[in-house]
């Protein structure tokens, strides 16, 4: 739901709860298995996961790369269009100037430079209206995109399973007022919240010595605190139809322990839709930061974004001039990671999928 | 049925009090006010228009106003006054901060048919685009046909819906001029940012539609309805449809709450006069009483599309208690 | 599980229908029936605060005012002189400090009311009494007793009662108003012009606050009701969408106006404004150009920038080390590279600013005080001590507030690799949304902070006062006692050369204790259509609307010919035939 990034139900946590009803059934040891079968099998999924793995890897190691500075601007005659790779492979023009790095990037970068010296990859994808390499800030903008999805689904799978699986699991009393909470957080427009964070945690610092609070940091807040929401939904509902399943009464009218029964029933059962949830929460999250950067709120200069690439982007394209490249470059990286993501998220699913294989 | 109706309305009593309350504290706290200009007041004029406004009573007194007509003063709390607005409770919303002759209610009024005209057109466009690919892929299921249906309605959903704006614009408005490149009053403008806003909601709703169809499809009474020879066609039709659109339903509720209460993003882009940019005006600029109004807005639809997502489940399936939980 | 086919069958089909046929309904209620295009459409960015004269500052809204309402006095749209406005003359005491303006007989409201010297009274009376908040109150101060009536306290800060006759504000008789003022004023009539002198209808007004006295506002400002003295009248108001005027009949130079209809859209994004304008739906924008683009606009006769009297700055505060330092603000306003700035990032022949006046400011030029030197800049962060052993600069990093706003960013960016190149300085951008950006530099919670300053009127006052103690606009900790009585002393210095020189030595100060920053002068940036005839182009960059016509090809083609600019011929939208207000047309054959 990617306009929906806006106000309280971006997440479309209806369609999860919807798959997630499809893919509750019972599973066994061997799912795992089979899933891993189902989803080698599938061409479309093989190659998503490539195109992730890749990604991941690349945004690791990309202060390693010889490739130009993000941040690292020569204002004459720009935006300049792309140039082949095999008209200008490299040059020499490396300026070694990346802003605010934490330590182990600094160290990263400082063996490129050893490396590489002075030589950097020629504007294979142009540069933006500032000089600036772009296909040297897709990569590093890949990270911010990256780490905020990381984010969301570290909180969705801490708070979110735990806040569904405790009301799932409680007396009725208990699971009303946990899930109304959620109901009332839902209903809240993000935007409020967004900005409220924006300005309240990252308000100057007395004396202006050191910042305190980065952007970054604000996104996962704000991020953390809606993400978790629909995760929180969705895995109760599982939970309380595993309750009431045959197979775990069984189990407990055999004298299995409740610790024994979630272990053995409950987990095993409940993850299968959490991943599938994930993969469609991930999307959501990367075009949620695309949208608070549309909106000026993304991370700050010389940080970058691929929210910040897609607006600027979007910005350029215009009937006096088309710099095509800068819309299309963040705009090819970003729908081949979020396809990716959907495309493994749909394999997931059937593969997850016991009835119909049956079928 | 009443019941069901009556507990729904405490809940939804209970849940907008607590948007109230929290947005009220939320917006209250963040630096900056309604009057702050880049032209600073002179403090006898700032006390002025605070007074004005009432932004000079302590928070707990602001708090009530804004509740509704309780005003815990001379005149009792339930007392008349005249200079002081009506507030939630009595569908008064008061004035705009920040648009100085315009109520809340006014732009409500005047903004929230426009976005949910748009709204209504984007659903169509969702409807329209992911009924179609999603009955395509679910017909032949693992062939190249559903590869490719699922992959261009998956790249509804990833792009950033400005990024599509703009190159609808640049290739349906100005290059090939069919459609106006912006504005508001003719059929005509309603096209692309219908298309542009439902095309993230036409993937969930292929997703949903082939899923769903191809679990009912699966099903026993299917298999018996062909077994006997009833036609392929009156199959889907007549019995899976039905039962495959519930998730469909399911998802469409919580998100036309959304689309129909507008989109910010394309509302800037095609200048639509539509609610979505007061959601960020209203918070942006402080404007205590329209960022309140518009919360109150969107929490209405929600709640409002929640329920009539279980009365449709009842149409669908008759045999779907309302009972069993909201 | 599975629902009996055909009845929920044909429930579903009955039900999609109802809600298709709502939904219909919906769009059908919302859109609006075909409004024809108005003569001439323009846009003013977002949604206006309001149309009450006193109540609105921004420069959006000083342009709809322009349509709805006329002062006392007017500037002409090319050269900015005073000229007669509602007053059809008026007379300056020798003592230089009391005007006596002499109503035209004609000047008549939008309801065809006459317009009397009183309404005029009250419009001052209303915008000085605090009820109104009145953001301008203040500049109406320079008349006798008037910061008395608002503040309601003496000079010396004892409380007062409020007292309208003590106020230098009396209409004489009908036509005739006299205004007092504390001392002499040399700009006084300029100031006059400004929007917020813009008389209001008192007949129509008061019963309605009167009546609701919490939503006069509301009600007052709609067509039908609102009554304006001005060349147009509000015809239509849809929230976020558009404002209609109509040429007001009333008015007494009506035989002059040449646009019957115009449309002043909402438009926030500036992309849309441009593809708006391009399609001819909009004849005029004027905005944030993306830089990007202005390279592809320069070329074109429909692009055509001109100085404008605004300063773009950076506010240091100087209440913070090391930013306390003179040294230390001579530095960072050294060690710029302006000309980079202005050349590869705004590109729209913005100028660089080594002053904080623009360099043509009325009569006054401004005195040139400091240069470019990163040397420099080097030697003199050295000299106050900030450099360690080695002799390498040693500065906290600091922090560089901006409001969102690509063009901000773009500015800051390139200003902190300039510093970090030149003094190795890290300096730390901060990006902010306005109103948390105005909190944090109200409160003096910065170490930098972009700002701009655009002037009301064409005089050096206008930049100059902002920079006393305790001005509300100072906002920088910054204080200088000879730089207040300089400004104080030309305030009402009637010898013009005189007047010069004081401000020009208080600017020499300012420009040497460096609390702003200045960066560059604005240029205007104004997307017209070519047969726009009447448009002022002047430093204000303030349009007079009542000027404005469409040329017939002929004329078009006579001032294409006749202008010295080299530039690509873009196609114009307006009407072939021209349009010409009513006087001028019947001149014409």
């Amino acid at each position: 739901m990617s306009t929906a990034p806006r106000k309280g139900d971006w997440f479309g946590d209806a369609t999860f709860e919807r798959v997630a009803e499809q893919v509750a059934g019972e599973s066994s040891p061997s799912l795992w298995a089979d899933v891993r079968r189902r989803l080698a099998a599938r061409a479309s999924a093989r190659w998503s996961l490539r195109w992730l793995l890749a990604l991941v890897l690349a945004s690791l190691i990309v202060p390693l790369l010889p490739l130009p500075s993000p941040a690292a601007m020569a204002l004459d005659k720009q935006p300049k269009p792309p140039v082949a790779p095999w008209v200008e492979p490299f040059n020499e023009r490396f300026e070694p100037y990346y802003g605010e790095l934490n330590p182990l990037d600094r160290a990263l970068v400082s063996v490129r430079q050893k490396v590489f010296g002075s030589k950097q990859t020629g504007p294979w994808l142009g540069t933006d209206a500032k000089g600036r390499d772009t296909l040297s800030r897709i990569l590093w903008g890949s990270r911010t995109s990256l780490l905020v999805a990381l984010f969301a689904a570290l909180t969705s799978l801490s708070i979110g399973v735990a806040w569904g699986a405790v009301a799932g699991l409680a007396r009725s009393r208990i699971d009303n007022a946990m899930m109304r909470t959620v109901d009332v957080l839902q209903s809240l427009p993000t935007i409020f919240l967004v900005i409220f964070l924006l300005s309240f945690l990252n308000a100057p610092s007395p004396g202006g010595a050191a910042r305190s609070v980065s952007r970054e940091t604000v996104f996962f807040l704000v991020i953390g605190a809606v993400s978790w929401l629909p995760m929180a939904r969705v895995v109760r509902g599982q939970v309380l139809s595993l309750r009431h399943a045959a197979f775990v009464e069984a189990a407990r009218t055999q004298g299995a322990s409740t610790g024994w029964i979630v272990r053995a029933h409950l987990v095993p059962n409940v993850l299968p839709i959490v991943l599938v949830y994930l993969t469609l929460t991930l999307p959501s999250v990367i075009l949620y930061e695309a949208f608070l950067s549309f909106l000026g709120l993304g991370v700050e200069a010389p940080k970058v974004s691929w929210g910040v690439l897609a607006a600027d982007g979007a910005e350029a394209i215009s009937p006096l001039a088309t710099f095509w490249w800068l819309p299309l470059g963040p705009a090819i990286a970003m729908g081949a990671t979020l396809l990716a993501l959907g495309l493994v998220g749909d394999a997931l699913r059937d593969a997850l999928d016991m009835k119909r294989s049956e079928a | 049925m009443r019941r069901f109706l009556l507990r729904r309305l405490a809940w939804f009593a209970l849940t907008v009090w607590a948007v109230i309350t929290i947005s009220f504290v939320l917006m209250r706290s963040v630096p900056g006010g309604p009057l702050s200009s880049d032209r600073t007041l002179h403090p006898t004029v700032e006390a002025a228009v605070n007074a004005r406004y009432h932004l000079d009573w302590p928070a707990w007194r602001q708090y009530l106003q804004t509740l509704g007509p309780l005003n815990l003063d001379e005149h009792g709390l339930l007392g008349d006054r005249s200079d002081v607005f009506g507030g939630i409770l009595a569908f008064d919303l008061g004035p705009s901060l920040q648009h100085r002759d315009v109520s809340v209610n006014e732009i409500v009024a005047q903004s929230l048919p426009v976005s949910a005209a748009l709204g209504v057109t984007a659903l169509g466009w969702a409807l329209l685009l992911g009924l179609t690919g999603g009955l395509v892929s679910a017909l032949r299921p693992g062939t190249a046909l559903d590869t490719g249906a699922r992959v261009l309605s998956t790249l509804g959903l990833s792009l950033p819906n400005f990024v599509i704006a703009s190159f609808l614009v640049l290739a349906l408005a100005v290059a090939l001029p069919i459609f106006p490149v912006a504005g508001w009053g003719t059929p005509a403008h309603l096209a692309l940012p219908g298309f542009a806003l439902g095309a993230p909601f036409a993937a969930y709703v292929a997703r949903l539609f082939r899923a769903g169809l191809l679990e009912t499809l699966s099903q026993d009474c299917i298999r018996t309805a062909r077994a006997k020879g009833v036609p392929w066609r009156q199959v889907v039709l007549r019995h899976a449809l039905p039962g495959a659109l519930v998730p469909v339903i399911s998802f469409l509720g919580p998100a036309a709450a959304g689309i129909l209460t507008g989109s910010l993003v394309i509302e800037r882009i095609f200048t639509i006069p539509g609610t979505g940019s007061h959601f960020v005006a209203g918070a942006l600029n402080r404007d205590y009483a329209l960022a309140m109004g518009v919360t109150l807005v969107y929490t209405v639809a929600v709640y409002a599309l929640n329920v009539l997502v279980d009365l449709a489940y009842a149409v669908i399936d008759p045999r779907i208690e309302l009972e069993k939980d909201a | 599980m599975f629902p009996m086919p055909s009845t929920s069958g044909a429930r579903l089909a009955l039900a999609s229908t109802l809600l298709g046929v709502l939904g219909l309904c919906v769009v059908a209620f919302a859109l609006r029936s075909g409004r024809p295009r108005a003569d001439f459409a323009f846009t003013g960015g977002g949604e206006l605060r309001s149309l009450d004269p006193h109540g609105v500052t921004g420069v959006p809204e000083g342009r709809v005012m322009r349509l709805l309402y006329e002062g006392l006095v007017a500037r002409n749209p090319q050269t900015l002189a005073v000229e007669p406005g509602a007053a059809e003359g008026w007379k300056v005491n020798p003592d230089g400090r009391t005007f006596t303006f002499a109503l035209r007989a004609d000047a008549r409201w939008s309801n065809g009311d006459p317009l009397s010297a009183a309404d005029f009274e009250w419009s001052f009376r209303r915008m000085l009494e605090p009820a109104t908040a009145c953001e301008y109150a203040s500049s109406l101060w320079l008349v006798e007793g008037a910061r008395e009536f608002t503040t309601g306290q003496a000079a010396d800060g004892t409380p007062r009662e409020r007292d309208w006759s003590r106020v230098g504000i009396v209409a004489r008789d009908e036509r005739v108003l006299e205004i007092r003022l504390e001392r002499p004023t040399p700009h006084f009539l300029p100031l006059l012009s400004l929007h917020v002198f813009a008389p209001v209808h008192r007949a129509s007004l008061e019963p309605l606050q009167q009546q609701f006295p919490r939503d006069w506002a509301t009600r007052w400002t709609r067509p039908g009701t609102l009554v304006t003295n001005g060349p147009f009248r509000l015809a239509e108001r849809r929230i976020g969408e558009v404002l209609r005027f109509e040429r007001n009949e009333h008015y007494w130079d009506a035989r002059n106006v040449a646009m019957r209809t115009i449309d002043v859209l909402s438009v926030e994004s500036w992309s849309s404004a441009l593809n708006l304008y391009l399609a001819g739906e909009l004849d005029w924008v004027d905005g944030a150009i993306p830089s990007s683009l202005v390279p592809e606009l320069l070329g074109r006769e429909d692009f055509d920038p001109r100085p404008y009297l605004g300063v773009y700055f950076y506010r240091v505060n100087v209440t913070r080390p090391p930013l306390d330092r003179r040294e230390v603000r001579a530095a960072l306003a050294t060690s710029l590279r302006r000309k980079e700035i202005c050349e590869l990032v705004l590109k729209a022949g913005q100028q660089p600013a080594f002053s904080f006046l623009p360099p043509q400011v009325g009569d006054y030029r401004p005195p040139r005080t400091f240069g470019e030197s990163p040397e420099y800049a080097e030697k003199l962060l050295q000299d106050a001590g900030f450099a360690d052993a080695e002799g390498k600069l040693d500065l906290r990093a600091l922090e560089l507030h901006f409001n969102t706003s690509e063009v901000h960013r773009d500015i800051a960016e390139v200003a902190a690799e300039q510093w970090r190149a030149a003094l190795g300085l890290e300096v730390r951008l901060r990006n902010q949304e306005w109103k948390s950006f105005l909190d944090a530099q109200g409160k003096l919670d910065y170490d930098l902070s972009r700002s701009s300053w655009i002037a009301d009127y064409a005089d050096p006052s206008s930049f100059l006062d902002i920079w006393t103690t305790g001005h509300e606009n100072n906002r920088t900790g910054w204080s200088n006692r000879q730089y207040d009585e300089l400004v104080t002393a030309a305030r009402s210095e009637r010898d013009p050369a005189r007047r010069r020189e004081l401000y020009s030595n208080a600017e020499r100060i300012l420009m040497h204790e460096l609390p702003c920053i200045p960066i560059y002068h604005y240029v205007s940036q104004n997307l017209v259509d070519p047969r726009v005839g009447g448009f002022g182009q002047n430093a204000l960059n303030e349009q007079s609307p009542k000027h404005w016509y469409w040329r017939s090809d002929a004329e078009l083609e006579e001032v294409r010919t006749q202008s010295t600019r080299r530039s690509e011929r873009v196609e114009s939208h307006g009407p072939k035939e021209g349009l010409y207000a009513p006087a001028r047309a019947e001149e014409q054959p």
